[in-house]
């Protein structure tokens, strides 16, 4: 369970943010009136989200920021799918870009990042133990320094 | 794995949810942990038992496969 205060408002606010940005790279872009149609569809979105996050469902769990042990590996394998199919939907865009000459850089950003990303993530949350291992049997390569034999006499 | 989570929570007259409310989960882990769909962690079933007042390996049977 989540300890963050207000926990059903951090996935509308991130919407929210995350949309804005959006939305002032088009006013940049295509002038205020398109940036002022996103900015609506963020809100509707964000709306949407707070609403979910407050339903009794995995989704509304996991949207509301109060999942459980099975409702974090729920999220955990809905980001691998999502970040599994941005990944393919990245292939086919950068494909074409190359194809059409366009300017694929950005492609090149998200595929090293990626994959940064992932290595950093074994790196981080696998176990490592470079140790060498000891005879069979034995738990020498578990222990720190050569220890002495226990003797229950020595107290 | 089966297990003897639903018949316990029958047998105190107990509803899903209030079970959900006395291990700290969400309904519908309390389903799926029912249904044989999840096997709950260590800890989770350390406290299934102790909720129970019954062994973990009396409440989840490794040789019982559940046939969906």
């Amino acid at each position: 369970m989540s300890r963050r205060k207000y926990p059903r408002l951090w996935a509308p606010v991130a919407v929210g943010i995350m949309g804005s940005a959006l939305a002032a790279a088009v006013g940049v872009s295509r002038g205020w009136g398109a940036a002022s149609g996103v900015e609506v569809a963020v809100l509707l979105v964000a709306a949407f989200v707070y609403l979910l996050g407050g339903s009794d469902s995995d989704a509304g769990a996991v949207l509301g920021n109060r999942p459980d042990e099975r409702q974090v590996l729920v999220r955990l394998k809905s980001q691998a799918l999502a970040m599994k199919v941005m990944y393919l939907g990245a292939l086919i865009g950068w494909a074409v870009t190359i194809a059409l000459k366009g300017l694929y850089w950005p492609f090149d950003l998200i595929f090293s990042a990626g994959g940064l990303a992932y290595l950093i993530g074994l790196r981080l949350y696998g176990t490592h133990d470079d140790r060498p291992i000891g005879p069979i049997g034995s738990t020498d390569a578990l222990q720190d320094s050569p220890r002495e034999p226990y003797n229950s006499m020595n107290g | 794995m089966r297990n003897q989570v639903r018949e316990g929570r029958v047998h105190r007259g107990l509803s899903q949810a209030e079970l959900a409310e006395a291990l700290g989960v969400s309904r519908q882990t309390v389903i799926s942990i029912e249904s044989g769909r999840y096997l709950p962690s260590l800890p989770l079933a350390l406290r299934i038992g102790r909720f129970f007042g019954m062994p973990v390996e009396r409440i989840f049977d490794p040789e019982e496969e559940v046939s969906e």
